[in-house]
C-alpha cells in the first residue's frame, strides 16, 4: 500500500510539472505577450519598458528557467490590475471556493447516493423512474440557468434567501445547491447502475440466504463494492466541479477564485490567470490522487497490481 | 455571462407574473440610511494613482476629490480642490487651491499635497498604472502654501480636463504607508470616508461629516462587485442593491415594470463607429475598400437610426462624424450620411462591384452595448446592397492579442471609444484616425496635420475650426461610418433620487432618499 501511495504521488508531481509548462506557454501563445498585457492606449515607451521588465527580450529557454525559478517560490508576479502579488490574491480567495465546492460536493453526495441506491433497489418502479428522470433533467439543465431560477424563486419572489454575496450560511445554500447540480446526476446514475451490477452477484445472494438484513445487504455488502467506481468518478469530476464553480460564483457574486479568474480574464490580468490555472490544476491533481488512494483502500487488490 | 440576461428576460417576466403578489416588503435600506451599489468587477486598489479601472474611478470620486470636478448636470469642469486654474504663459498654469481642507487622517491639504501626488504619479520608478494621466506635466512648482504652478512640456490644451483625473493623496501618510498601505486603505479629502474593505465582497464607506463641500444626504455607502448582470437585476428587484449600472437596454422595460426600481439613462462620452480599412493597412483587407465610392456605399447602406431605435430602444445619441457630440470640438453642423440603399447600390456598381463582394467584420464584448445584435443588423443592411459579411466576435482580451499579432483586424471593425473620460475631440482623433497610431486604419496626411495642430494649439476657437476641418476629412474620405454615442443605463431603487452623469462616474454623494 505504501509503495502504491508513493508511486501515485510521484505521478502527480510529474503532472504538476506538465501543468507548469502549459501555464508558461499560456502567455506565449500570442506572438508578443506585451500586447496582451497592455491596453491599446499604451505608448511605445510603456511597451518597451514592460518587455524588458518581464524579461520577454530573452530567449525562450532562459525565460522558462526564470519562470520555473519564480514558480517554485510561488511567485507569479504582481497582478496588473490589483497592485498585489497574484499568488496572494489566489490564496485570499481559495477558502471561499473550497467552502463552496465542498458544500456542493456534500449536497450532491447526500442526494445522489441514497437516490441511486434506492432506484437500484426498487428497479423499474415509479420510484426508479422518478429518480432517473430527476438525474436526466438535472444533467440537461445549464447550471447558470438553474442558479438564476433559484435566485428568482427563493430570493426575489419568496424572499427567504439572499440573492447573492457571502457571509452567512444562508448565503451558502443557493450557490451550493446550484453547484451540486453539476455532480449529483452523474453520481446518482453511476451509483444506480453499479448497484444493479453488484446486486446480481453471487455473494449478495449468499448474504441474503444467510439471513443478513436487507439494509445490511444494501449498505454493507453492495454499496461498499459499488462505491469503488463512484469514488473514482468523484475524483475525476473534481475538475468539473471547479468549472461549475466559475459559473456558480459568477452568478452568485461569491468571492472565490473563480470570480477573480473571470474578471482577470476580462482585464487581461495574466499573472492572476496563470497563478489560478496552476493552483487549481494542483487541487484537481491532488483530489484525484486522494480518490485513487481511497479506492485502493476500498479495494486492496488495486494497490497490489 | 452578461449576455445571458437578455435570454432570461422572458423567463424572468413569466416567473414574476406567476409569483406576483407574494407578501414581503422590499429590503429598502432607507431605515438605516444605507445605499448599496453593485459594480461589474471588484475594486482593484484603494490608491487612485495605481489603476485605470472604471469601478475604481467611481470609488475614488467618493473618497478622494479631483483637483477640478465635472458638473454632473452641465458636463462643465468646475472648481473642486482647486478654486481656479489659469494660464500664466503658454507652458505655465497657475492653480489656486482651496484652504482649510483636511484629509480624513487630519493631514492638511495644500500645495505640497498636489505636488507630491503629481510627482509620485509620473515617476516611472513607482510604476503607477495611472501614470498616463500625469505625464503631460513637466514640473510642479509650489509658489505659496495654496498656489502651485503646473508646467507643461509643450503648449497643451487639455490641462483643465486632465486635472479632473488627478486626485490628491495625503503625502505624509502615503510616504509612511508605501504602495501596499495605500492600496489597502483609502484616505482622501472626499465626501465619504473609508470604513472597511473586504476584497471581492464589499467596500464600506461612511459620510464625511467634516466635508468642505455639500455633504452627502446618504450616510452609509456600500460598494459590492457583482459580475453577472442577471444577478445585479435580481438584487435590484429584491432591494438588496439600490444602484446598478450597464443595464442591458432590453431589460429596461422589465425593471421599470417591477415596481421596485426604475431605469435612468444619460448620454455618455463613449461613441460607437464602424472603422473601414481605407488604406489597406491589413494586407488581408478587401481592395474594394480603398475605393471611396465603396466606403460611401457602406455608409449609405447601414441604417444607424434603426439600430438606435430597435436595438438600443432609443438610448443613444446620433453622431454625424464619429466623434461624441459631448466632446469639445464636435462639429454640430455636420450631417451624417443618409440611409439610402439605392444610392449605395449605385455607388457599388460605379466602383465595379454591381454584385457586391465579401468582407469581415470584427467586434468585441466589454464596451460596445449589445454588440452582437448591432453587428448582425449591420450584416443585414450590407446584405441588402449585395455585400456579404462574416462576423468575428472577441472578448476584450482577444482584441489586444489580435492587435499584437497582426496589428489590424481586417475589413470592418465595430468598435467603441471612451476617450478616458476626457471631453475633447483630440482624445479620439489621435488614437482612431491618426495614421501613426496602432489602432488607426486611416492614412490621410492632411488629417494627421490637423490632429497635430489641434493638440498644440491652446486657443479654443482656433481648435474648434481645426477639429471641424478634421471631421470634414473623416466624412469626405469616409474613414469610418459614424454611428452614435452610447447611454449610461442605470437601475435605481424607487426610494432613491439619483441621476447618472455623462462621464460614466456615478456620484452617489448627490443621491437622496425620496420623501
Amino acid at each position: 500500500m505504501r509503495a502504491f501511495i508513493i508511486r501515485r504521488i510521484g505521478q502527480s508531481v510529474l503532472v504538476c510539472l506538465g501543468v507548469a509548462v502549459v501555464t508558461f506557454l499560456l502567455l506565449r501563445i500570442a506572438h508578443d505577450p506585451v500586447y496582451v498585457l497592455l491596453p491599446p492606449e499604451s505608448t511605445k515607451e510603456e511597451i518597451e519598458t514592460l518587455r524588458k521588465a518581464m524579461g520577454f527580450d530573452q530567449p525562450l529557454p532562459v525565460q522558462f528557467a526564470f519562470f520555473m525559478g519564480r514558480l517554485l517560490q510561488g511567485d507569479f508576479g504582481d497582478s496588473f490590475v490589483m497592485a498585489q502579488p497574484a499568488s496572494q490574491l489566489i490564496w485570499e480567495r481559495m477558502p471561499a471556493t473550497l467552502e463552496l465546492s465542498l458544500a456542493g460536493m456534500a449536497i450532491a453526495l447526500a442526494v445522489a447516493i441514497p437516490l441511486g441506491v434506492f432506484a437500484a433497489f426498487r428497479r423499474n418502479t415509479l420510484i426508479d423512474t422518478f429518480c432517473t428522470s430527476f438525474a436526466v433533467s438535472g444533467q440537461a439543465m445549464p447550471i447558470f440557468w438553474f442558479g438564476i431560477m433559484l435566485i428568482i424563486i427563493f430570493a426575489v419572489q419568496l424572499k427567504v434567501l439572499p440573492v447573492s454575496g457571502s457571509g452567512t450560511y444562508l448565503h451558502l445554500i443557493l450557490p451550493a445547491v446550484t453547484l451540486s447540480l453539476n455532480l449529483a446526476p452523474i453520481i446518482m446514475r453511476l451509483t444506480r447502475s453499479r448497484m444493479l451490477d453488484v446486486l446480481n452477484q453471487d455473494y449478495i445472494r449468499t448474504a441474503r440466504s444467510k439471513g443478513v438484513l436487507e439494509r445490511g445487504v444494501l449498505f454493507r455488502h453492495a454499496l461498499r463494492n459499488a462505491a469503488i467506481s463512484v469514488v473514482t468518478i468523484i475524483g475525476l469530476q473534481f475538475g468539473r466541479l471547479m468549472g461549475g464553480a466559475v459559473v456558480t460564483e459568477t452568478v452568485f457574486a461569491w468571492p472565490g477564485v473563480a470570480t477573480l479568474v473571470v474578471s482577470s480574464i476580462y482585464n487581461a490580468d495574466f499573472p492572476v490567470v496563470q497563478a489560478a490555472t496552476f493552483y487549481l490544476a494542483i487541487f484537481i491533481v491532488a483530489a484525484n490522487t486522494v480518490a485513487d488512494i481511497v479506492v485502493a483502500w476500498l479495494d486492496p487488490r488495486i494497490s497490489r497490481r | 455571462m452578461r449576455r445571458f440576461a437578455a435570454g432570461c428576460a422572458p423567463a424572468l417576466a413569466a416567473l414574476a407574473l406567476l409569483l406576483a403578489g407574494w407578501p414581503g416588503a422590499s429590503q429598502a435600506a432607507k431605515s438605516d440610511d444605507t445605499v448599496v451599489m453593485a459594480l461589474g468587477s471588484p475594486q482593484p486598489t484603494m490608491d487612485p494613482r495605481d489603476h485605470r479601472a472604471r469601478v475604481g474611478i467611481i470609488k475614488d470620486w467618493h473618497v478622494y476629490d479631483p483637483i477640478l470636478r465635472r458638473d454632473s448636470r452641465t458636463g462643465k469642469v468646475k472648481p473642486a480642490l482647486a478654486l481656479s486654474v489659469k494660464p500664466v504663459d503658454e507652458l505655465t498654469w497657475e492653480v489656486k487651491l482651496r484652504r482649510g481642507v483636511k484629509f480624513h487622517n487630519g493631514e492638511s491639504f495644500n500645495a505640497e499635497a498636489v505636488k507630491y501626488t503629481i510627482d509620485s504619479m509620473k515617476d516611472p520608478a513607482n510604476k503607477f498604472l495611472n501614470r498616463g494621466n500625469a505625464t503631460w506635466v513637466s514640473e510642479v512648482v509650489v509658489k505659496e502654501p495654496y498656489t502651485v504652478h503646473i508646467l507643461t512640456k509643450k503648449p497643451f490644451p487639455l490641462v483643465e480636463e486632465l486635472l479632473t483625473a488627478i486626485l490628491p493623496v495625503p503625502p505624509e501618510h502615503a510616504k509612511k504607508a508605501g504602495k501596499p498601505g495605500m492600496a489597502a486603505r483609502a484616505i482622501g479629502t472626499g465626501p465619504y470616508k473609508f470604513v472597511s474593505w473586504k476584497k471581492g465582497v464589499s467596500l464600506v464607506l461612511v459620510r464625511n461629516d467634516d466635508y468642505w463641500g455639500e455633504k452627502p444626504a446618504i450616510k452609509n455607502l456600500v460598494i459590492r462587485p457583482i459580475k453577472e448582470s442577471a444577478t445585479q437585476i435580481a438584487e435590484l428587484l429584491r432591494g438588496g442593491v439600490h444602484v446598478i449600472r450597464q443595464v442591458p437596454p432590453d431589460q429596461a422595460e422589465f425593471i421599470n415594470k417591477s415596481g421596485t426600481a426604475v431605469v435612468k439613462s444619460a448620454p455618455v462620452l463613449r461613441v460607437v463607429y464602424l472603422q473601414i480599412d481605407q488604406a489597406g493597412r491589413d494586407s488581408r483587407s478587401h481592395k474594394a475598400l480603398r475605393d471611396l465610392r465603396v466606403r460611401r456605399a457602406i455608409a449609405h447602406a447601414v441604417n444607424v437610426d434603426a439600430i438606435i431605435k430597435h436595438i438600443l430602444q432609443g438610448r443613444a445619441m446620433r453622431s454625424a462624424t464619429g466623434i461624441s457630440p459631448l466632446a469639445f470640438g464636435y462639429d454640430d453642423s455636420a450631417k451624417p450620411p443618409k440611409h439610402d440603399p439605392a444610392l449605395a447600390k449605385k455607388l457599388l456598381a460605379e466602383a465595379g462591384y454591381p454584385n457586391g463582394f465579401s468582407v469581415t467584420l470584427h467586434t468585441y464584448s466589454g464596451s460596445v452595448m449589445a454588440e452582437r445584435q448591432v453587428a448582425e443588423a449591420i450584416l443585414a443592411d450590407l446584405k441588402q446592397v449585395g455585400i456579404e459579411t462574416k462576423i468575428f466576435h472577441f472578448d476584450n482580451v482577444g482584441v489586444y492579442t489580435k492587435m499584437g499579432t497582426g496589428g489590424k483586424r481586417g475589413d470592418l471593425t465595430l468598435a467603441s471609444w471612451g476617450s478616458r473620460s476626457i471631453f475633447d475631440a483630440h482624445q479620439i482623433l489621435l488614437p482612431i484616425f491618426h495614421s501613426k497610431d496602432p489602432l488607426s486604419y486611416a492614412k490621410v496626411p492632411a488629417l494627421d496635420k490637423e490632429i497635430d495642430a489641434g493638440v498644440s494649439t491652446v486657443d479654443a476657437e482656433r481648435r474648434k475650426q481645426i477639429y471641424a476641418r478634421a471631421q470634414k476629412i473623416i466624412l469626405d474620405e469616409m474613414l469610418a461610418v459614424p454611428m452614435y454615442g452610447q447611454h449610461e443605463i442605470v437601475g435605481v431603487n424607487k426610494d432613491l433620487e439619483f441621476e447618472p452623469a455623462g462621464d460614466e462616474i456615478l456620484r452617489l454623494y448627490e443621491a437622496k432618499w425620496k420623501r
